[in-house]
């Protein structure tokens, strides 16, 4: 019987599907993506740099971390694994790999794994590193083989493969041409089981050229577009970080859909998430005594004959104006059914049409998908010229699945930018932006207040030169997920105390006090009257909620069951208070969902009523 | 909430209606003020005359329900509930006086006792107005000495002569009801007879019946003749239609009241239904055009009631507004006598008054200014209206004005205007919560603010229950979580015996509750802390996060507030910069990262904040370049198309003074078809049970396309579009597939999730329906084989026992079709047998794999081998 549930679990799901349009971080994942870190541990890589600067290796090691606690933060289910290759010793599967070091092979990263690389960081790190590999001779070929092994190992379905090769010399067999040929075959071969090979070149002194060897190693880019090979090496921590983190993330689309102009043009896009609110992962249930995971499995059945209930024995219902309304699985979805999926173009609008209060959730991305209709990329392109050129949006109805009620949405066009380093920070396509309809817009009273004088604004004008800073979406952290992953890692790796978060987004008073100097003061002189307190009135009134917290914790006074009655019955409710009320309502059993007044009185009414 | 209450014309109150409909499932004929009708006589049925019965559960479930759910939904949402369009009989071919009317009612007495009922008839304006005057007459009855006063005039219809022709004619009168009552006495007294003579024991047969049979005359007789002349009294009326309404009634519901006073409610002649009040909001939806063709009412008297029901139903409880909306066309004379003392009491009750006439109230004269605003078209401005019209007139202006001196008459619409604005399904309106809280710049700085959403994306409030389909009762349906170790026997464990953990990489941690609580990140609440001012244009529209914009404004009360918010917002707006903030909503929500805009309006100025995201929110992709890719960059011919086709689809129209654009497709101005669509059907179902959905409402259709302008103006430049760029659809190439594909699901890890969907799709009711399926065919095994799992007509070992058959069978024929066959037909067997049961599945396994053996050294290139092919069990 148990094994039915898989057919039951869909149910919840029906209820929260809109829930799940929302998030729009679901994809349909088919396997796990993974990532190799092939570095090179050859003595070069050791030597730090001039004033101080961190060792290739070191940087190398910061960037590993950095990827590893990000993967498990945001996607844990991804293998990553860490090659050292021109090592003395070696560490493989077989050990028929000489001058390979696997110290790590492809798993999911834990807290382990990261105190594992964190001691090969900094000065200890490279006394460690060379006392447990060494350097010694390269061969590269062998080193991807290896690398292939560990792919070829893995009995898990692998999405995405990802290879990273992290070196600081461009001709590492230093004009062997028997090994040069087989680290390019041995480079085809994985190419050929789909693995991406990418080249994250490091510093040397005298430049570091692709031409010779390594432009044969790495992966074509996807799309032929020359972006693919930075010509230019790293040198900084930054630029490696941000490059790697470019790479290491798979994209994928949330959805692939026809943007329709009109009958039969229709252009393939894919519609990717750039940014998704990351949320605390939800807890797992253990099994107290052994702490294995448990399964959990919903069933449904009926309550008298206790049957488990297919789905054909399930209906919908809902309740309207005192009526009882009865429909069929189908029935509901079918009412949100509205069109098939897809954008279809409604017309262009000028930009400063869009207004910035329209924002219901956050946007997606739109990309070309010329894999699915040939040509799509050229119009696409056209498209996105012309709209930003001319500074307008498309406005398109969207219907992003199946049964889904349509929405509006203004594709914004976005060219491409790249840095000087030749890195994209920002991608060619359209920003699809979602607007609101009139149900979305809600109807405020704004008070009529007086407005500033000229030099008041003027002051204030001032204080706002004072604290300026030059905005980065990624400069901030999100403070609560940070320490619950410092807490998992305090507790994952015994530690006393889990390590210090800084808070960012905390502002800095002391900092900003200093900044203001006596301007804060001159401005309050201007808009404020003498003895006028900003603060003193909500204090007050947290006073009150002190207090009303701990009236609540009283213990509460029930009203006997007639007299609750007698009220019913006169219509006087209102005169007891909210949690008299709640405690009744637990006494009779009702469930409420509001905490509203009016809602307790009247599911008491109808509750007292009908019982009598 | 909201109350308000809705006074279609004429009808004086909604008080109990109380009539008899004659209760069989067909309703036959004539619809009176006391309708009764035999029970076997069946006379030209009219085929939209139906009595439907209203089950139980309905009602006493239903309404738990609605209390459960909270008060607060089923006022807001029941009220736009109101405000929809009734399809005004429409689709009916109906006589062109007749109406269809849905009168619901409570079976007082007879064998359904309590039972509710819709009885949905056709009547035609007379019938209809004969009900409403039965309905007048009671009313006169309950209220004594309110409706009795207008008897005293003369008229062609009374006066003494309707007195004298009611005397004469009471000998008919007294012959007609003495034939009626013994007729239907004689029909009680034989069911009496049934009943004691069938029903009850051996004893009541001895004892009884012949009691009956021989008093049979001696109760018959005293009873008709006594019935007859009180009949003949009765009838002697001074008005004519008084006398109408009474010599229709020649029975008097005598044998009825009789049979339920002896506790025989079965044996009466005809059941007797009592019909509802109309206060319902279900009432209301069926029963709008009840009361409409009824006479002489006094609007005035109309208010005086409602204003009396608006206070006795709210006493005791919180309202937000009390509302009477009057739907009238002001023909009748209304009285003025006690006008003062009437708006003085709207005026505290607080009672708001709301018109809706058939014309509009102000005239041209009255200025330029409202005729344009009320726009042409509308019928008799002012013009062939009659005398009681424009005195009544007169007389809600004066009402209107003297509620509300300055836009009184704002409240009076036309019923053109209501039925536009009502033709769809009321947006959602939501009381903005405030939040107050201060705006901080470093420790010294501190402005008061009170926070409003302004935009977020409103969610219907009810979600769907799930019911048990046959009693359409959702107490019937329990769903249960059980937890289980992921062994082979899938041991459940109780929820006490687990703990909770997280998953941090490959490591899973315990980690209890409370320490977690105590462990994770704290702040101090409520907070809106400015961390630093930047340029607009460093804060890209499209990383906006969250799903609300949240306005701040000073507090009502505080000017030195509003002072200072003021300055800081045009000092941000002038130089285009906006503080990114820390917000905080309270102490147990996150704190979030965002920025608060400047947004100065022409009546009023406030901070717009948006939520900006974190640094693990985002997920820095890169895509191929488009322009330096030489194959894909477009050409100049190209390029100029697209320019055409931008230049005709301009949403945009501008004006001839150049100075605006006049925006021609505001979304922001359409309600949300999702709504609309929803609440269409669940009007429709409410309305129509057991009918299908309705189409789409056309309007709702065409307001989500292309305005017809736009479409017709872009058709050449879609045209060059198409010719200039070649758009091909790739045929998708057929990867090679791994045993994992062909099995569709990762045996490895069971997610839920995946398996979700495609079941589902496949096989809906409409698929099984569409042939009967006995057994496995050979045609399409896998399918027939789902099909009869499904069913469950056949017993699961022998629905497997047919399929391995056919297996085995396709299996023999050495052909790589037969085999893609089989495999599909595997797949079924292992999706349902793992929904059922393991054991069957891994005999026939056992004995699969040695057929598999033993054709892999046949079948060249297979690409599942034996390892793959184990995993998958």
């Amino acid at each position: 019987m148990a094994e039915w549930n898989a057919y039951y679990q869909n149910e919840d799901e029906d209820e929260e599907q809109e829930e799940g349009e929302q998030s729009g971080g679901d994809y349909k994942v088919t396997g796990r993506d993974s990532l190799v870190f092939l570095v090179d541990a050859s003595k070069e890589m050791f030597i730090k740099g001039e004033d101080g600067e961190p060792s290739n290796f070191d940087m190398t090691m910061q960037v590993v971390r950095s990827v590893y606690t990000s993967k498990i933060i945001s996607s844990h289910r991804d293998l990553v694994a860490l090659v050292f290759y021109g090592t003395e010793q070696s560490k493989n599967p077989r050990n028929s790999f000489k001058y390979v070091y696997v110290y790590h092979d492809l798993d999911e990263p834990g807290a382990k794994r990261v105190q594992e690389v964190d001691a090969l960081r900094g000065e200890k790190g490279a006394r460690l590193a060379a006392e447990t590999m060494g350097s010694g001779e390269t061969s590269l070929g062998d080193a991807l083989w290896c690398c292939a092994n560990l792919y070829s190992d893995i009995k898990l379905r692998l999405s995405h493969k990802r290879l990273m090769i992290f070196t600081c010399r461009d001709e590492p067999h230093r004009g062997d041409s028997a090994k040069d040929r087989q680290a390019r075959t041995k480079a085809s071969d994985l190419k050929e089981t789909g693995v991406i090979i990418d080249l994250m070149h490091l510093m040397k002194p005298g430049g570091f050229d692709v031409a010779p060897f390594f432009r044969d190693i790495v992966s074509q880019p996807e799309d032929e577009s020359e972006l693919g090979l930075h010509l230019e090496p790293c040198d900084k921590l930054e630029d490696l970080q941000k490059r790697v983190r470019a790479k290491e993330q798979k994209k994928r689309a949330m959805a692939r859909l026809n943007l329709c102009l009109g009958e039969g043009i229709n252009v393939a896009v894919g519609i990717y998430a750039t940014a998704v609110t990351a949320r605390k992962p939800a807890a797992i249930r253990l099994y107290r005594e052994t702490n294995e995971p448990v399964r959990s499995k919903t069933r449904t059945f009926h309550m008298q004959t206790g049957s488990l209930l297919l789905p054909s024995e399930i209906k919908k219902a809902q309740t309207y104006g005192k009526k009882q309304i009865v429909m069929e699985r189908d029935e509901v979805d079918s009412i949100k059914k509205f069109q098939d999926p897809g954008l279809y173009l409604i017309g262009f609008k000028p930009m400063e049409k869009l207004k910035t209060h329209h924002h219901i959730r956050p946007a997606v991305f739109l990309y070309p998908e010329e894999g699915e209709v040939k040509g799509s990329a050229c119009l696409f392109s056209a498209l996105l010229m012309k709209c930003s050129e001319r500074n307008v949006f498309a406005l398109c109805r969207c219907v992003s699945r199946r049964n889904y009620p349509p929405r509006f949405v203004a594709l914004v066009p976005q060219r491409e930018e790249v840095d000087e380093g030749k890195v994209q920070f920002t991608p060619p396509g359209f920003n699809v932006i979602y607007l609101p309809y009139a149900d979305d817009l809600r109807t405020l009273d704004p008070p009529q207040c007086p407005s500033a004088s000229q030099i008041q604004v003027d002051k204030m004008k001032e204080i706002v030169s004072k604290l300026r800073f030059k905005y980065r979406s990624e400069a901030f952290e999100n403070p609560v997920i940070q320490q619950h992953y410092r807490n998992l890692e305090a507790l994952a790796l015994d530690m006393m105390a889990p390590e210090d978060t800084e808070d960012l987004i905390m502002p800095k008073v002391d900092q900003i006090n200093h900044r203001l100097g006596p301007l804060a003061e001159e401005f309050k002189d201007l808009v404020y009257p003498a003895g006028y307190n900003p603060e003193s009135k909500s204090v007050a009134k947290r006073k009150t909620a002190i207090v009303g917290g701990v009236a609540e914790k009283k213990p509460k006074a029930e009203v006997p069951e007639d007299e609750l009655r007698a009220h019913v019955q006169n219509g006087t409710l209102g005169k007891l208070t909210v949690p008299v009320l709640k405690e009744a309502c637990k006494q009779f059993g009702v469930r409420t969902t509001g905490t509203k007044k009016q809602e307790l009185i009247d599911a008491l009414t109808t509750r007292l009523t009908d019982t009598v | 909430s909201l109350g308000t209450c809705y006074i279609p014309q004429g009808s004086p109150q909604m008080i109990s209606l109380r009539s008899d409909v004659s209760g069989n499932h067909v309703d036959d004929g004539e619809v009176g003020p006391s309708i009764r009708r035999k029970r076997r006589k069946k006379k030209d049925p009219r085929p939209e005359s139906i009595i439907v019965y209203r089950s139980d559960m309905e009602r006493a479930p239903g309404e738990d329900q609605g209390g459960e759910e909270g008060a607060e939904r089923s006022a807001e949402e029941g009220a736009k509930f109101l405000c929809t369009p009734t399809g005004e009989g429409s689709g009916w071919s109906l006589p062109p006086d007749s109406r269809y009317v849905t009168l619901t009612g409570t079976i007082t007495r007879g064998k359904k006792k309590g039972q509710v009922v819709d009885i949905h008839l056709t009547l035609t304006e007379k019938e209809l107005r004969d009900l409403a005057k039965s309905r007048e007459r009671l009313d006169a009855e309950c209220e004594a000495g309110e409706g009795a006063k207008r008897n005293c005039s003369l008229g062609v219809c009374q006066g003494p002569h309707v007195v004298l022709w009611s005397v004469s004619c009471a000998p008919v009168v007294f012959l007609l009801s003495f034939i009626t009552s013994f007729y239907y006495g004689t029909l009680t007294w034989y069911n009496v007879f049934l009943v004691y003579n069938e029903e009850r024991t051996f004893w009541h047969k001895i004892t009884i019946c012949p009691f009956l049979i021989i008093f049979y005359p001696m109760l018959i007789m005293p009873m008709a003749l006594s019935l007859a002349l009180y009949s003949a009294v009765v009838q002697v009326s001074w008005a004519f239609s008084e006398w109408w309404q009474v010599v229709r009634d020649l029975e008097k519901g005598f044998c009825g009241w009789a049979c339920g006073k002896l506790g025989l409610e079965d044996c009466s002649p005809y059941s007797i239904v009592e019909l509802l009040d109309s206060d319902t909001v279900c009432g209301t939806l069926q029963n709008p055009e009840m009361f409409c063709s009824l006479q002489q009412a006094d609007w005035m008297d109309a208010l005086v009631v409602c204003m009396d029901l608006l206070q006795t139903e709210t006493k005791g409880k919180k309202f937000d507004r009390l509302n009477v909306a009057l739907l009238t066309d002001l023909s009748t004379q209304a009285n003025q006598d006690h006008l003062d003392v009437i708006i003085e009491n709207l005026k505290q009750a607080g009672i708001t008054l709301q018109f809706f006439l058939p014309f509009p109230a102000e005239d041209d004269e009255e200025g330029g200014g409202d005729s344009d605003r009320r726009g042409p078209g509308h019928p008799g401005t002012g013009k062939g209206l009659s005398r009681e019209q424009k005195e009544s007139l007169d007389l809600v202006k004066h009402v209107m004005l003297s509620l509300d001196e300055e836009d009184g008459l704002d409240q009076v619409y036309t019923f053109r205007d209501a039925i536009e604005q009502l033709c769809m399904f009321k947006r959602i309106e939501r009381r903005p919560m405030a939040w107050p809280c201060q705006l901080t710049i470093g420790s010294c700085l501190s402005i008061r603010i009170v926070g409003y959403k302004a935009v977020t994306e409103e969610r219907l409030k009810k979600m769907w229950v799930t019911v048990d389909a046959q009693s359409n009762q959702k107490e019937d349906v329990k769903r249960e979580t059980v937890y289980c170790l992921d062994d082979d026997n899938e041991t459940e464990v109780k929820k006490d015996d687990t703990i909770q953990g997280f998953r941090y990489g490959s490591d899973i941690v315990p980690f209890s509750k409370v320490d977690q609580d105590q462990m994770k990140y704290k702040h101090d609440g409520k907070c809106f802390a400015v961390l630093g001012f930047t340029k607009q244009n460093l804060v890209r529209r499209h990383q906006f996060m969250g799903s609300q914009v949240v306005k701040m404004f000073a507090p009502k009360d505080d000017e030195h507030a509003g002072v200072a918010l003021s300055a800081l917002i045009r000092a941000l707006d002038e130089l285009q910069m906006v503080a990114i903030v820390r917000y905080a909503y309270d102490r147990r929500s996150n704190p979030q990262v965002g920025a608060a805009f400047p947004c100065v309006k022409q009546d009023y100025e406030c901070l717009m904040y948006v939520q900006l995201p974190f640094m693990e929110d985002l997920r820095q992709f890169t895509f191929p370049s488009l322009e330096n890719n030489k194959k894909l960059s477009p050409s100049d011919t190209q390029l100029s198309a697209v320019d055409s086709l931008i230049d005709s689809m301009m949403l945009v129209q501008k004006d001839d003074d150049d100075a605006d654009q006049k925006d021609i497709f505001k979304v922001h101005h359409i309600p949300n078809p999702a709504f609309q669509r929803h609440f269409q059907c669940l009007h429709h179902r409410a309305v129509n049970p057991g009918t299908p959905l309705p189409p789409m409402e056309p309007w709702l259709k065409a307001a989500l396309e292309r305005p017809d302008v736009i479409s017709e103006r872009c058709q050449a430049p879609l045209e060059e579009i198409k010719r200039k760029f070649p758009l091909i659809e790739v045929e998708k190439k057929k990867k090679l597939k791994t045993s994992a594909q062909i099995f569709g699901k990762d045996a490895e890890e069971p997610d839920a999730k995946k398996a979700k969907g495609d079941e589902e799709e496949d096989y809906n009711l409409a698929d099984i329906a569409e042939g009967s399926v006995t057994s496995v065919g050979s045609v399409d095994p896998a399918r027939d084989f789902r099909t009869l799992i499904k069913l469950k007509s056949l017993p699961f070992g022998e629905v497997c026992q047919q399929l391995t058959h056919r297996i085995e069978q396709l299996l023999s024929n050495k052909n790589t079709h037969y085999y893609m066959k089989s495999i599909t037909c595997i797949q079924a067997f292992r999706e349902q047998s793992v929904k059922v049961n393991k054991h069957s599945l891994s005999s026939f396994w056992e004995k699969l794999m040695m057929t598999w053996e033993f054709l892999k050294d046949e079948v060249e290139g297979s690409t599942v081998s034996k390892n793959e092919a184990n995993q998958v069990t």
